[in-house]
């Protein structure tokens, strides 16, 4: 409805514009007599507008008043609420499904960090570039997606916590087997007593506890002992050293070279955690040596240059087998200049499938959707 | 304008209240001849001046009870008039396309008009002349006296394009007022 509340009249010339000053003038006042018959027209029309629209009204309830009450319409009134209940259900079902396919776990994803997580405390830095090909190559079989290349990575994972054990359970043994050897005489008992206690100090960062301890019991059985070491005693002791630490490194070198032709990705992290092992009994044995005498350091030198050998033999075959796995798993076809552009490749190749995968999801996610629809309808 | 005398503006208003034929019709009879000039200066038929009268006096019979009595009877009747206008305008005819006011625009109208020479039917027929757009906002706003603002408000048009019209209605309008004086002096000449 128009405002009708305020009832000034506004044509007070305040525009300066000449021309509609004249025409304010000339019409605001102007008068021009209409058509006598539009006064009739006028009434006929006041008289027939009001008894209309009271008929409309009457007219309106008389028609809706039946329909809101009849049978009919409760039918279609509860048809209504069902079909917003079945709607809503339909959408709940819809969502959860969807939600379901989307949080679905794919694979189990074995990362560097996991893989050599229990070797982190033991390792001695020479270690370090042997483990490092080895968990790549156990991340790229498993980013491959490839079925054999998610057992293979399983697989290796699992015989990498194994083979961890084993070495661990190997190292124990060898400080038990020199733990026992001070029950010869007072002499051996200082060798094989300063020695794991160096082990303790060294492994501060989380080495093997129960040759921790171990240690700190022999160091607390003979603290005088160790301190008045004889010359004749020198050799005797030199020879068990020898012999424990041959023992050891025989123990380690069976682990490291325990089939390595044989395993994927996850062995080749069992060889290198072998030649972690085999690094930590080095500086023990080193250290042994030193503290018995200057004169057996030529002896533990050589004992040592063993080892280190051992320790290079254990390194590339853990490196040939590393590479092997690589080129069965197809990781590492080429090399030289096509080898950017082959990565580069499986990378791309990888991000599609993973594209290819999710896009499967929002499909089925979309068809389980329709699908629903389609049986509410 | 006998009957008229015969009632007092508050007894018309009390009667057209009640729903008094004798009052509607002696209201009519006062104020029509001024609301017909209105209507005519809106619509572009006599027609259309016609049906926006009837419209018109049908709203101010039926809504005279909310009238207040703070102003003038004619100037509430004439506002309901221009709003009928407006409204038919509205529903009815589609706004002209606008176009950006400058300067020159504004220049129109400032010279003698000559309009005093022409009779009642000529004015109207010059403004009836217009078209729709500028019809409505050069009668909103040269003769009623409403602003830019509210003529946009009631067209729904911006407050330019009401400018722009209202320039564009008056040199229209100068160009129709100076044929005519043309022709007036020709016509003298011979």
């Amino acid at each position: 409805m128009q405002d009708l509340k305020n009832n000034t009249h506004p044509s007070d010339g305040k525009d300066t514009n000449r021309l509609d000053q004249d025409f304010r003038r000339l019409l605001s006042d102007a008068e021009l007599t209409p058509d006598a018959e539009l006064l009739d027209q006028i009434m006929d029309r006041l008289a027939s507008e009001q008894p209309v629209l009271k008929q409309e009204v009457t007219e309106i309830k008389t028609q809706t008043a039946p329909d809101m009450f009849s049978k009919a319409s409760k039918v279609r009134q509860l048809r209504k609420r069902f079909s917003y209940a079945a709607a809503i259900v339909g959408i709940l079902v819809v969502l959860s499904i969807g939600i379901k396919e989307l949080t679905r776990p794919d694979s189990v994803v074995i990362t560097a960090s996991t893989a050599d997580s229990g070797l982190a405390s033991t390792k001695p830095d020479k270690a370090a570039d042997a483990t490092a090909p080895t968990a790549v190559s156990v991340q790229g079989g498993n980013a491959s997606k490839t079925e054999n290349g998610l057992v293979a990575a399983k697989a290796a994972g699992l015989k990498a916590t194994e083979n961890l054990k084993n070495a661990d359970r190997t190292v124990k043994a060898a400080a038990d087997l020199q733990g026992n050897n001070r029950n010869i005489n007072n002499n051996n008992a200082v060798a094989t007593a300063v020695s794991p206690l160096h082990q303790a100090s060294r492994s501060k960062q989380g080495g093997n506890p129960a040759v921790s301890a171990k240690a700190a019991d022999l160091a607390k059985i003979n603290p005088s002992t160790a301190t008045s070491l004889k010359a004749g005693v020198e050799n005797k002791a030199l020879a068990i050293a020898d012999a424990n630490s041959a023992k050891t490194v025989t123990a380690l070198k069976e682990i490291a070279t325990s089939q390595p032709a044989k395993v994927a990705h996850g062995d080749a992290a069992a060889t290198a955690l072998a030649v972690n092992a085999s690094g930590t009994a080095e500086p023990v044995i080193s250290d042994n040596n030193r503290q018995v005498t200057g004169q057996s350091e030529h002896t533990a030198l050589t004992d040592q240059a063993a080892v280190t050998r051992n320790n290079e033999v254990a390194l590339t075959t853990a490196t040939e087998t590393d590479r092997a796995a690589e080129r069965s798993t197809g990781k590492r076809r080429n090399r030289g200049i096509l080898k950017g552009f082959v990565d580069k490749l499986a990378t791309t190749a990888q991000a599609i499938s993973e594209e290819v995968v999710s896009q499967d999801e929002d499909k089925t996610v979309i068809n389980v959707g329709v699908f629903a629809i389609t049986t509410y309808k | 304008m006998s009957k008229a005398n015969i009632h007092t503006l508050e007894n018309l208003i009390e009667g057209c209240i009640n729903n008094e034929h004798a009052a509607q019709r002696a209201m009519y009879q006062i104020f029509a001849a001024r609301m017909y000039v209105i209507c005519l200066r809106y619509g572009k038929t006599k027609m259309v001046a016609e049906e926006l009268l009837q419209t018109g006096f049908v709203k101010v019979f039926k809504s005279i009870v909310h009238f207040r009595k703070e102003g003038s009877l004619e100037g509430w009747i004439r506002r309901v008039m221009v709003n009928t206008a407006i409204e038919y305008y509205r529903q009815a005819v589609k706004m002209m396309p606008t176009e950006t006011l400058t300067e020159s625009f504004d220049r129109a109208g400032h010279e003698q008009s000559g309009l005093d020479q022409l009779a009642l039917e000529d004015l109207l027929a010059l403004i009836a002349g217009l078209p729709d757009g500028y019809r409505m906002v050069f009668n909103m706003y040269a003769i009623e006296g409403f602003s830019h603002k509210e003529i946009a408000d009631k067209l729904g048009i911006t407050e330019g394009g009401s400018k722009s019209q209202l320039s564009r209605a008056r040199q229209l309008l100068q160009l129709a007022i100076k044929k005519r004086q043309e022709v007036e002096y020709a016509r003298l000449e011979k």
